[in-house]
């Protein structure tokens, strides 16, 4: 069978698209064209009818997120955008509609199950679809086996890292959690109460999505830094209130991750990929960055993503993160909706410098309770006296404790060989703790503001010109821990600082 | 981010709880929600927004985590999505409106929804912790959104 290239479209450039090919439409809008769902219907009725052994049957599709799909770390919104991405050109392909795109549902302005999605096979309890767990296990449970026989080692080890051994563990979940969802319990919410709970409003609510868009960085919008994208880290406004809210609000299939069997979830989650898209408008606006910055791009343009197949069925080949960092070749725009706003609103501020940070060494690197380590940035006075006021330090420990207890103070050009360097101290910066030990496992990066602090220092003459800045990292130990136990627990080091305004 | 990881002060809820035992309508009120007290650790800067992160343990399914500020108002939900999602636990970014801040602490009220049950406070291991943390933003002056408490 033949791979399809992601590298064979070269991916456009982050810039603005005025000439997009497809657009993708407002669901909610006035005068959405109906063409849009009869083509999504049709294309949706062509894959169930395809059989279990197709990659592009709609089982078979869904099962791609259940086996792949990231969530509550920084991959959320580029594998997502992947998925969809392909499913659409499938839906193309299926539906004869050479100008389909996906629609969006903005739940924002339409806080509930649009009604179209009651009709026909865009309602997962129409009897195209699968009725019973036994029927559904019956059907694909084959097919899947052999697609797990065909894995290569590289998808062997995804699955690995996402904790299934065998197809039988996967198996082993659907049924238990359980991620398919028979009639009549496809959906909590129905046509008769389509409507979102008020927890659920208050999380599409425009004011929720405004500060989901309020993020400078990446990290901060698309959720946490994760070391393989099977790993919850840590979860985003924009993934863990409107994205979570809905899918357990509309409930059934949409809980679980076998949720693409409903059709509302590409609609769902188009809506996510525009606020993505909208995020990204604003920063280029602002000339913020819209991908992660620093070493942090290589990790997340190099993730692989595996189990994407084409519109012809074919296996998606050299694919990682990356290659979806922008719509690029899928070649889409999308309709204004809500949120959009936050774009106009932004206007660049023609004398704003632009983001730098200045790598430093390391003069010591192994973190003990109570010893300081030390690294030096060297940084232009002029950068120092200009910028003073918006630097920040970007502080990373290695190896976090594994256990709870320990914090780490940041200190700014303190005084040599001081001892009981503590928060009053007009070096002080902040103080770094941790939260479960499940979460870390790797290093983590903190951003410390230091403005303050270097404003105390000048006004203590303690900003020596041309030397560079000393970021001092101590460890502590809550007082309630016993010196051994504390030590027992401890081992961890400093990696070197960055100083700037990234 | 900057994780200001200085733990919040939990309130043990003793006067209410004693109110309660005198007065048997309150306990219903007493035992619905747990409040987090957390002091802010520093005025806002310029482009800064302040975020609580609610770090949560294994959640049955059919739980949401509601989180509300002083008067009520919900700030956020924590509604794990799947199994795995739910079953791992994972730290939470809930927004704050500039009214969650009053005299340097932010107070929030956090109780725990169960399909066919009353609202309850949650367990220790339900929510294991809730911190204050200062994401930066796009400011207020024009370029962007305003969120900054």
């Amino acid at each position: 069978m033949a791979a399809a290239s992601v590298a064979a479209y070269p991916f456009r450039s982050v810039a603005a698209q005025p000439a997009a090919k497809y657009l993708r439409r407002n669901l909610a809008a006035p005068g959405f064209p109906a063409q849009v769902l009869t083509s999504y219907a049709k294309a949706i009725t062509a894959m169930l009818k395809l059989p279990p052994s197709d990659p592009r049957n709609w089982y078979r599709n869904a099962f791609v997120h259940t086996l792949d799909c990231p969530h509550g770390n920084w991959w959320f919104p580029v594998w997502h955008r992947g998925y969809l991405g392909w499913f659409e050109r499938t839906c193309r392909e299926l539906s004869g509609d050479p100008d389909f795109a996906l629609p969006f549902w903005d739940w924002t302005a339409l806080p509930r199950v649009p009604k179209q999605l009651f009709q026909g096979v865009l309602n997962p309890a129409d009897p195209a679809y699968i009725s019973s767990y036994q029927a559904f296990n019956a059907q694909l449970s084959n097919p899947m086996s052999s697609l797990w026989q065909s894995f290569s080692a590289a998808q062997v080890k995804e699955q690995t890292l996402r904790g299934y051994g065998s197809m039988n563990d996967l198996w082993t979940q659907v049924q238990s959690d359980p991620m398919f969802v028979p009639p009549p319990g496809v959906r909590a919410l129905t046509a008769g109460h389509p409507g979102f709970d008020k927890p659920t409003k208050k999380a599409v609510a425009l004011s929720t999505i405004t500060k989901a868009l309020a993020p400078k960085d990446f990290i901060s919008f698309g959720s946490d830094k994760a070391l393989f994208h099977s790993q919850a880290a840590g979860f985003g406004i924009l993934e863990g209130q409107p994205h979570n809210n809905v899918h357990n609000c509309v409930g059934g299939l949409m809980e679980d991750m076998l949720s693409p069997i409903d059709p509302l979830f590409f609609l769902h989650h188009a809506n996510i990929d525009r606020l993505w898209d909208v995020w990204t408008r604003k920063q280029q606006k602002l000339n913020l960055p819209t991908l992660p910055a620093g070493p942090d791009l290589q990790a997340w343009t190099s993730e692989p993503f595996l189990f994407f197949h084409d519109e012809k069925g074919n296996p998606v080949s050299t694919a990682t993160a990356g290659a979806y960092a922008t719509i690029g070749n899928f070649d889409y725009a999308y309709e204004k909706g809500s949120g959009e706003s936050v774009v106009a609103a932004a206007v660049p501020q023609p004398n704003a410098a632009p983001a730098q940070s200045f790598p430093g060494g390391l003069t010591s690197h192994e973190l003990n309770l109570g010893m300081p380590a030390e690294s030096q940035v060297s940084m232009p006075q002029t950068v120092l006296a200009a910028q003073q006021s918006n630097l920040v330090a970007k502080v990373t420990i290695q190896d976090p404790p594994s256990a709870h207890g320990f914090s780490f103070n940041v200190f700014v050009n303190p005084p040599p060989d001081t001892p009981g360097l503590n928060p009053d101290s007009p070096s002080y910066a902040a103080t770094l703790q941790f939260f479960g030990a499940h979460h870390h496992e790797g290093p983590m990066s903190f951003t410390v503001p230091i403005g303050d602090t270097l404003k105390a220092l000048a006004a203590r003459n303690m900003l020596k010109a041309n030397e560079p800045l000393r970021i001092v990292v101590i460890p502590e130990g809550k007082p309630t821990l016993e010196p051994h136990v504390a030590q027992a627990n401890f081992k961890s080091s400093l990696a070197p600082v960055s100083v700037g305004t990234f | 981010m900057q994780e200001f990881l200085r733990p919040g002060r939990l309130r043990t809820q003793l006067f209410i709880l004693a109110l309660a035992v005198a007065w048997p309508g309150s306990l219903f009120a007493a035992a619905t929600q747990r409040i987090y007290d957390l002091p802010v650790p520093r005025a806002a800067g310029a482009g800064e927004a302040l975020v609580a992160r609610v770090s949560v343990g294994p959640l049955k399914a059919h739980l949401r985590i509601i989180v509300r500020i002083r008067n009520g108002e919900i700030a956020g939900t924590i509604s794990p999505f799947g199994a795995q999602e739910r079953q791992g636990g994972a730290v939470y970014t809930i927004p704050l409106p500039s009214s969650a801040v009053k005299d340097g602490i932010v107070r929030l009220l956090v109780e725990v929804e169960e399909k066919g049950t009353p609202a309850r406070a949650p367990t220790a291991d339900e929510v294991r912790n809730i911190t204050l943390a200062y994401i930066s933003v796009t400011d207020s002056s024009g370029n962007g959104p305003s969120v900054a408490q």
